[in-house]
């Protein structure tokens, strides 16, 4: 954590180091020490401030005996060295001569000077420690006897170079300088000490402008370009910046990365570099003063130099300008290499990042949810619109039912379908109004059916537009059953079946009119025959008639006998109706009606419709009913259609065969599988193998004024009624066709 | 020869109409028996009576034709009148071939049914007198000897004694002889009677 907290104080770059000024704690038996303190600005400039605060803090410590501190400031050196001495001379003479001092420390060039020129007057006998100047400084200058100096050096091209070596693209420096004489001082040998980099780098100097001038510029540095932080005491506004004020500022609006020559500056915005080690600076000085105080003779010390510090950089600078470590010098110090958020916040930020990632897995879970989605959606909307397109070309309507309620709602191809406007509210009730009033009980039947019995609700049903066109709809719904198993819904599709229907209905037309024409047909075979029929009973009445005119006219007239006749009339006339009635079933147009019939009435029937003919042609025709047959389920005029066409058939292969039996036997008999068998044989020549599969292919005859409808049709209508008709052949004795009618409902 | 009344045999398959027609028949004074079929008929009817048939021509196994056939090759034969619930053309025609007395629908007014009837009561007596008599000749014919016989083909062949007598080689009184023998046991008292009973018997073309 302590490192934290250096980030933290870094970061904040408020720590002031205080100064610790009056008398420190040392060993009271020894003597009371006065040193004497000339700062050249003011305590707070730097790089003075850190000197002369490291210094006074070392030699406290350090120091043998108590140590008294007196501190000065040549203020005026920040604007015009030299010009205004005397005061400030008078000030320290008088100081001086009440409190005689044991060293006199001057801190920078300004106050080494002023500590020069009066040395003679003010600092006589008293030794001098130069702590901290620029080497520069003492060229040309006489160092007078009991001085030693601490220096620094700054090599003004290796800084430039060390730039170039971090940034190699660098094209463009910005120097902030103030505008004091020693910054002027300053500003004139590194113009001087860069002059080899101009043809590289375009240096632009700031030192004439004031700190908000200087803010402006490094705010809008152009690309590959660095600032150099020379030194701002005063800028050209004649502004005092104390401490790290100016160089705060400036950092706070650079656009490109910030070099300075202190170590102090590192952690105010400076990337670093090779900076002079103040604090070395103020911890050799107070070694030296120290020997001095000792009774070693200053100038026996002499000059001693402060080796520039190794590389040292600030982490967050490095981070802030993008700059590797890679790029910096060999040996380089990084410091404040802020512990990234990871070191600083491992747990939170592992937490925070596991958060971070989850979220960003969720979100990204949920985006390509959402991508699946829209897919989907697309997809949906394609179906949808395919669903759409094939609903309204099959004339689909998709609808719910919300039954609670009685609410329908119903797709526009559905309202279409029912006649309903887009808007009108629609619910069962409306739909049962659609239907014809007859298909109403029915449709209702059905629903409670299905919402009752969990099974499909199912309908085709009529409508009547209000146009008064018909139209069929096929409907097809299912429930939807709560929570409780209570249905309250009934979802489902209803579909345009109008022109299938049609379709069926001209189909059933057809084949009923086919039917009908191979039924008279057939009949007209049997004119001869029906004429017959009927001529029975109908000169059985004449006969009656004839004589009971004649009974009338007898004296007394035998009414008994009479009365016999009117009995036999009337039941002639019965049996005629009923032939006439029959004949207009099979001659008529008519719907096919399912009911429970005799085997026995049925093929008398058929019989006596050919009986006439038969006997004409010499062919006895024989009806076998088994006791116990069962009643059999069909349409009476179609099994005899079918009958009488058979028969027909077998006279016709009988005729064929002159010779030999002339017999067509009908016969009955019940099968285990719910139907009768029933069976017309003939004693014919039987039917030729080669001929016998395609004895039911429409136009097949053998016949050679046949139109070979017949049997095919009988197919038909045996096969309407559940049935089956088949053929046997007997080889040479004949040939047998046989057909089934399901048993009647008992 | 025989003055029994005629009977009226009625066959028909119908038993409506069978009962109708005879009721009819019967109240149309005539003596009436009815059949239900061909076959009843020929078995049962009493035979050496007069009358005639009136017959249904459609009956299931043996029909209206089939019963004047068996009819006609037995030796009591009598006429039928056909009947027909509905007539059609073939078989109008097939029956009248056959000899049917008459055909007529079932419904054919009673006039006509009534003089089909007598009609054929009428032939049925006259055929009946005409074979009676065809008997009778036979029976007489049948009492002449070898050679009356022989002299009674010659006469009725027209040939003049004197031939009659060269071709049998006799004497021509014989010849006469024979022939009063002839006319005496036939019954007869000329020689264009007997020409005339010769034609009958069907020994003359």
């Amino acid at each position: 954590m302590p490192r934290f907290h250096a980030w933290i104080a870094a970061l904040l770059g408020v720590l002031a180091l205080a100064a610790a000024p009056g008398i420190c704690n040392a060993d009271s038996s020894r003597p009371l020490r006065r040193v004497f303190m000339l700062h050249s600005f003011g305590q707070q400039f730097e790089p003075f401030h850190t000197i002369g605060t490291t210094f006074r803090t070392e030699l406290s410590l350090h120091s043998p005996g108590p140590i008294e501190y007196y501190e000065v400031s040549l203020e005026t050196a920040r604007f015009a060295e030299g010009e205004v001495d005397q005061p400030l001379a008078d000030y320290v003479r008088a100081l001086c001569a009440k409190q005689p001092m044991d060293l006199i420390v001057p801190i920078g060039a300004p106050a080494f000077r002023f500590a020069a020129r009066h040395q003679g007057d003010i600092f006589s006998n008293v030794p001098i420690l130069v702590a901290g100047i620029e080497e520069r400084h003492l060229k040309g200058t006489f160092l007078g006897s009991r001085t030693a100096v601490v220096t620094f050096s700054l090599d003004l091209v290796r800084f430039v170079e060390d730039i170039l070596h971090i940034l190699p693209g660098t094209t463009y420096v910005s120097i902030a300088l103030g505008s004091s004489p020693l910054e002027t001082y300053w500003a004139a040998e590194m113009r001087k000490a860069w002059q080899g980099f101009t043809e590289r780098i375009e240096f632009s100097w700031l030192d004439d402008q004031s700190l908000a001038g200087m803010q402006a510029r490094v705010a809008k540095m152009p690309a590959h370009s660095a600032i150099v932080f020379g030194f701002i005491g005063v800028d050209a506004m004649k502004v005092p910046y104390e401490q790290a004020g100016a160089l705060d500022a400036l950092s706070a609006a650079a656009t490109a990365p910030m070099f300075g020559f202190f170590e102090p500056e590192l952690g105010h915005g400076i990337v670093g570099g090779r900076m002079i080690d103040v604090r070395r600076v103020g911890t050799t000085s107070a070694q030296v003063a120290i020997r001095i105080l000792g009774g070693e003779p200053a100038e026996s010390i002499a000059i001693i130099p402060v080796a520039p510090a190794k590389p040292i950089f600030d982490g967050n600078e490095l981070n802030r300008w993008g700059i590797h470590s890679s790029q910096l010098p060999a040996g380089s110090e990084v410091r404040f290499s802020r512990p990234t958020l990871w070191q600083a916040h491992r747990w939170k930020l592992t937490a925070l990042v596991s958060l971070i990632a989850f979220e960003a897995g969720l979100i990204l879970l949920l985006m390509k949810n959402r991508q699946r989605l829209r897919t989907t959606r697309a997809e949906l909307l394609k179906n949808e619109e395919n669903i759409r397109l094939a609903a309204r070309a099959a004339r689909l309507g998709f609808w719910t039912l919300d039954i609670d309620r009685d609410r329908l709602w119903i797709t526009d191809e559905g309202r279409d379908l029912f006649g309903w406007s887009k808007t009108e509210p629609v619910g069962f009730e409306r739909f049962l109004e659609t239907l014809r009033p007859k298909d109403r009980e029915p449709a209702k039947r059905e629903m409670r059916r299905a919402l009752s019995g969990g099974v499909d609700f199912e309908r085709e049903h009529q409508i009547v537009l209000a146009d008064g066109r018909e139209r069929w709809i096929a409907t097809r719904g299912r429930a939807q059953k709560n929570g409780e198993g209570k249905p309250f819904l009934l979802s489902g599709v209803s579909m345009d079946i109008t022109s299938r229907q049609r379709a069926i209905h001209e189909a059933q037309e057809l084949r009923r009119e086919l039917s009908h024409t191979s039924r008279l047909s057939l009949l007209s075979q049997f004119t001869t025959s029906l004429a017959h029929e009927l001529g029975q009973p109908l000169g059985a009445i004449q006969r009656n008639a004839d004589a009971a005119e004649l009974f009338l006219k007898a004296h007394p007239p035998d009414l008994v006998e009479i009365h016999s006749i009117v009995t036999d009339v009337r039941n002639d006339c019965q049996r005629a109706g009923l032939i006439i009635e029959r004949l207009h079933a099979m001659l008529g147009h008519r719907e096919i009606a399912v009911q429970n019939l005799v085997w026995n009435e049925v093929a008398h029937e058929a019989a006596n419709i050919v009986r006439a003919d038969s006997q004409a042609r010499g062919i006895s025709l024989e009806i076998e009913t088994p006791l116990g047959l069962p009643h059999l389920k069909g349409d009476r005029v179609h099994i005899e259609q079918v009958l009488i066409n058979l028969i027909a058939n077998a006279m016709d292969a009988i005729d064929t065969s002159p010779n030999g039996e002339r017999r067509v036997t009908i016969s009955a008999r019940a099968k285990s599988n719910g139907t009768v068998e029933c069976s017309v044989h003939d004693t014919g020549p039987g039917i030729p193998a080669q001929c016998l599969s395609g004895i039911f292919d429409p136009f097949v005859s053998t016949k050679a004024n046949g139109m070979g409808m017949g049997l095919p049709i009988s197919q038909t209508l045996i096969e309407t009624m559940g049935g089956r008709l088949w053929a046997d052949d007997h080889s040479g004795k004949g040939a047998t066709f046989r057909f089934t009618i399901p048993v009647a409902d008992s | 020869m025989n003055d029994s009344v005629p009977l009226i045999h009625v066959v028909d398959d119908d038993p409506s109409f069978l009962k109708a027609l005879s009721r009819f028949l019967g109240a149309a004074g005539f003596s009436v028996k009815k059949y239900e079929s061909a076959s009843e008929f020929l078995s049962l009817r009493p035979l050496g009576i007069p009358g005639c048939v009136v017959a249904d021509l459609r009956m299931p196994e043996q029909s209206g034709l089939d019963l004047q056939t068996a009819l006609a090759d037995s030796p009591d034969p009598l006429p039928v009148v056909f009947l027909s619930a509905h007539g059609d053309v073939p078989s109008t025609v097939r029956a009248m071939k056959q000899g049917a007395e008459d055909f007529l629908t079932k419904r054919a007014p009673k006039e006509d049914l009534l003089l089909a009837v007598r009609r054929a009561l009428d032939r049925d007596a006259r055929e009946r007198r005409e074979r009676e008599r065809q008997q009778d000749l036979h029976h007489r014919l049948s009492g002449l000897t070898q050679r009356e016989r022989e002299v009674f083909a010659q006469v009725v062949e027209g040939k003049l004694n004197k031939q009659i007598a060269a071709e049998l080689g006799i004497h021509e009184r014989t010849v006469k002889l024979h022939r009063t023998s002839i006319t005496n046991k036939l019954g007869l008292r000329s020689v264009a009677e007997l020409t005339r009973l010769a034609k009958d018997a069907g020994l003359l073309p």
